[in-house]
């Protein structure tokens, strides 16, 4: 399903008026699950979360390219009102649409030639919002004549796709209860909806949720922690299994033709304090496949077993089909926030490598061939320890883009560290459950700061690298173009050849990149769309290492870009 | 309030004494007594330890106040009346909650006590620790500082006696014992894992969806009367809020209570499974609705738990009673 006649789809792409037939005759409203199945045949569209279910967050329009980007300006800006938090969403367009989310839950559908609203929906949030996750939001996701989001007091609303009226909502779990909420994107699959959810540094335990996409009723809910009597459940002392964490905060991607859904579940909770919590602590940390029908678990992965480190594997899993030891096979790439960059058989689940994505990593030597880690580091209660990366990840949730057309999986990499002191700490139901306290600390050799660059998925080797003064917290989208885009927490929105990793073109959106930048294309215009607006709570913790930053500004504004 | 997982208190205790007098070294000399337990060590210690527990965690203020996704602390100067209000109320709309119910007032003072002093420590912070005699006065009484200086000898989370354990014990598998457990009742309220869980209709103490009456009305009512309202729903079924069966036009048939209306479409809470989900529907698409002759609530609770899970559950409503609340026995079932 990845390898696409490439000459078909320059045909299609390079002539306006074929974007212009292919757009005709269907609107939102029809936004089947077949659409979504078939997305990469839509290139002018954004239709879920990571573009496409693969989640290669590329497009093959190539009207904008290397050749003549630097002729890109901005059409259009819109506000969206509500900075608080930084704007971290993946905008979604179709069929000349775009639909954005803001922090605490604003929801706008957009013209998408002339960012001239067409309807918003304001969510009313509680007033007293107390939780750390949130007030941000991932985005949306579309199908059935929907528009679906979660929220940050842990409801699944469904609004109508043409109007922005709410048609449903739905309580998953109350939040003041769980300490959890949603500021995930949900995925549509094909009569289901489905949401995770964070609580992962909460005394929970988490699940993914799926919804009847039509009428909103529960269809099944997996546990990230089996229960009692179920496999796996030995993998947790005692009664750790009921607080353990496990949230499945991001995205999952769809092969449809195995008909799995794969989701990363992060780790466990006391995040860092491990000693009441004993055993593998299955499926924290994992790659879980699904039966997208059923919730049923059909293989995991666990990339981490006894995280002690708050590492996740909650990160996007990019599906390729690429050829290892020269046999063809169906892969799952997943960034874990530890460092390494994971990829498995999709099939099976089983481990093929790990590679790093930064290099300032001592919780353990490396990994071997079989995915073992290697002289697990493990701070002890009460004795303050410099650990790499730090909380933030060798890598932020920010997801990477693969492009096809080059082979290469672009992706940023941080190189910082934290003091961490483990702290014993009981589970209180719902509320925080780290176990320990940590603080941003310089790398050993000083060179902390961050990397964009160029990798063989597979292998990992490096093929180029852009250097970055404070950490990268944006996602990259690549295009048939040649390019591929990405933020800087100064504001700078920057173009790269994708094949020599040259900066091509940079344009200051004026607040700090947090978000996910997309393109698509109407009436025969490719635009590049990309949020710009300074938070979050990983923006929070760079002052402890880069002072400075305490005054970058925020803002929440959607910038699209054109040829002039 | 958070009280958990606080280890190596002796040695924490000689270095926050010795910040502590640093602190007082830099200040005035104190005018009255409240002005004095504002800047006493013993109280700004305690105020550490609070702060560390509860707002250095996460990614809330750092640690030592160095700034996390909320705002630096260290070399800034606040008005304390400001850093009071603040931490008592929360801030509407950021992730700053009210402490108002997790930390007494004369403990947030003690916070704020902390906080002031972070401004004096930092060698790049200019202003020294800015404590207006007018903010402070009346603040902590020689009686607050007396019992929270005996009080922070349980902050520290290593006494088993204390009233840690004492929480940990009580939930959620308490062997069967008589007494109804509130604390249990609590968790099987909002138990998730039962998509028929309280919690997912009804409110209480704020928590809880809105689909039926806030319990709060009935916490002061005999506990057989509550326990027969559970067990027994459709034996007082409200007239003002009936269940409703909506047929659409296209077929679709849904057990539904109204919520509301807009111009275009007919607010209701679909029932015909739980967790609800509350649907606006095009009045055009409804054909019929016809009252259907019981309760919205599912009568199968009998089966759903036990008798120690409705003492609990009792326990937990009548905890909220109007004046106290009221414990709740097995013996009150009968």
């Amino acid at each position: 399903m990845s390898r696409k006649p490439k000459a078909a789809i320059r045909a299609l792409i390079g002539i306006p008026m074929v974007v212009l037939a292919l757009s005709a005759g269907s609107s939102a409203a029809d936004i089947s699950s077949q659409r979504l199945i078939d997305a990469s045949g839509e290139p002018e569209n954004w239709l879920t979360y990571g573009g496409t279910y693969n989640a290669w967050r590329y497009s093959p329009l190539d009207q904008i390219n290397q050749s003549n980007v630097t002729d890109l300006v901005p059409k259009w800006v819109f506000q969206t009102g509500m900075s608080n938090g930084g704007f971290s969403c993946t905008p979604l367009v179709a069929d000349g649409v775009m639909y954005i989310t803001s922090p605490s839950n604003r929801v706008f559908a957009i013209d998408a030639i002339t960012g001239k609203e067409i309807w918003h929906y304001y969510y009313e949030a509680r007033k007293e919002f107390g939780l750390l996750y949130g007030p941000w939001n991932r985005g949306v996701a579309l199908g059935h004549g929907l528009v679906y989001m979660g929220t940050i007091a842990n409801h699944l609303v469904a609004l109508d796709i043409e109007t922005g009226e709410e048609v449903r909502h739905v309580t998953i779990e109350n939040w003041e209860e769980c300490g959890c909420n949603i500021t995930g994107a949900p995925i549509v699959v094909k009569d289901k909806v489905v949401v995770g959810v964070t609580g992962g540094d909460s005394a929970h335990r988490g699940y993914l949720n799926a919804f009847d996409a039509k009428t909103g009723k529960h269809a099944w809910r997996f546990w990230t922690i089996p229960g009692e009597g179920e496999e796996g459940n030995d993998t947790w002392l005692g009664d750790s299994w009921k607080f353990g964490g496990g949230a499945t905060w991001l995205t999952g991607s769809y092969d449809a033709e195995l008909n799995l859904l794969y989701w990363g579940v992060g780790n466990p909770a006391a995040d860092f304090y491990g000693e009441e919590r004993l055993g593998t602590n299955l499926y924290t940390d994992c790659i879980v496949a699904l039966d997208p029908d059923t919730g049923e678990l059909q293989w995991h992965y666990q990339e981490i077993p006894h995280d002690v480190w708050d590492w996740d594997a909650a990160y996007e899993c990019v599906l390729m089909d690429l050829p290892v030891d020269g046999v063809e096979r169906k892969l799952l790439v997943n960034p874990n926030k530890g460092g390494y960059t994971f990829v498995l058989d999709r099939t099976t689940g089983e481990f093929i490598n790990a590679w790093p994505q930064a290099d300032n990593i001592n919780w353990i030597s490396g990994i071997d061939e079989n995915g073992k880690l290697l002289d697990r580091f493990e701070p002890q209660v009460g004795v303050e320890e410099i650990v790499c990366p730090s909380i933030g990840g060798g890598r932020i949730w920010n997801h990477a883009a693969y492009s096809p057309k080059t082979g290469l999986f672009y992706q940023t990499g941080i190189e910082w560290c934290q003091t961490l002191t483990v702290e014993k700490e009981e589970p209180d139901p719902g509320a925080e459950f780290m176990g320990g306290l940590f603080e941003l600390a310089p790398t050993p050799s000083g060179d902390q700061g961050s990397h964009f660059d160029a990798y063989d998925p597979v292998t990992g080797e490096k093929r180029w690298s852009y250097k970055s003064k404070y950490p990268l917290l944006a996602s990259a989208v690549a295009t048939g173009g040649n390019l591929v885009f990405t933020g800087d927490p100064e504001g700078n929105f920057i173009a790269f050849d994708a094949e020599s990793g040259e900066v091509l073109w940079t344009f200051n959106t004026g607040s700090g990149h947090r978000g996910s930048p997309i393109t698509y294309a109407v009436a025969g215009v490719q635009y590049i769309a990309v949020p710009a607006g300074w938070g979050s709570a990983v923006a929070g913790l760079l002052p402890q290492l880069w002072p400075e930053t305490e005054d970058f500004p925020g803002g929440s504004a959607l910038f699209v870009f054109a040829l002039k | 309030m958070r009280v958990s997982g606080f280890p190596a208190v002796s040695l924490l205790l000689v270095v926050r004494l010795g910040l502590g007098d640093a602190v007082s070294a830099a200040q005035p000399p104190p005018t009255s007594a409240p002005v004095a337990a504002f800047t006493d060590p013993r109280i700004i210690q305690i105020g550490d330890k609070l702060f560390a527990q509860n707002c250095s965690r996460g990614y809330c203020h750092g640690k030592g106040g160095r700034a996390g996704r909320g705002p630096r602390f260290r070399g800034r100067s606040f008005s304390n009346r400001y850093l009071f209000k603040t931490t008592r109320e929360g801030v509407p709309g950021t992730a700053m909650a009210p402490w108002e119910d997790k930390l007494s007032d004369a403990e947030i003072w003690s916070v704020v006590a902390y906080i002031s002093s972070l401004s004096a420590v930092d060698p790049a912070g200019e202003p020294l620790m800015r404590l207006s005699t007018a903010a402070a006065e009346g603040v902590l009484s020689t009686a607050d500082i007396t019992r929270l200086v005996e009080e922070s000898s349980g902050l520290d989370g290593t006494n088993a006696d204390g009233p840690v354990g004492e929480t940990r014990e009580s939930y959620p598998d308490q062997p069967q014992t008589t007494p109804g457990d509130p604390v249990r009742g609590r968790a099987l309220f909002f138990d998730v894992s039962n998509d028929a869980n309280c919690g997912a209709c009804h409110q209480v103490d704020g928590s809880g969806a809105r689909v039926g009456p806030d319990l709060i009305s009935v916490a002061g009512r005999p506990a057989i009367a509550i326990l027969r309202d559970i067990l027994f729903p459709d034996a007082s079924v409200a007239t003002d809020r009936q269940l409703l069966l909506l047929t659409t036009r296209d077929g679709e048939q849904l057990e539904v209570l109204r919520a509301g209306e807009t111009a275009t479409r007919v607010k209701v809470y679909d029932l015909s499974g739980l967790p609800p989900v509350l649907r606006s529907i095009k009045k055009e698409r409804i054909l019929t609705t016809e009252p259907l002759d019981r309760s919205a609530m599912p009568g199968d609770f009998s089966e759903r738990y036990t008798i120690k899970d409705l003492v609990d559950i009792v326990a937990f409503l009548r905890s909220f009673a109007p004046g106290g609340a009221l414990p709740v026995e097995l013996g009150d079932f009968f």
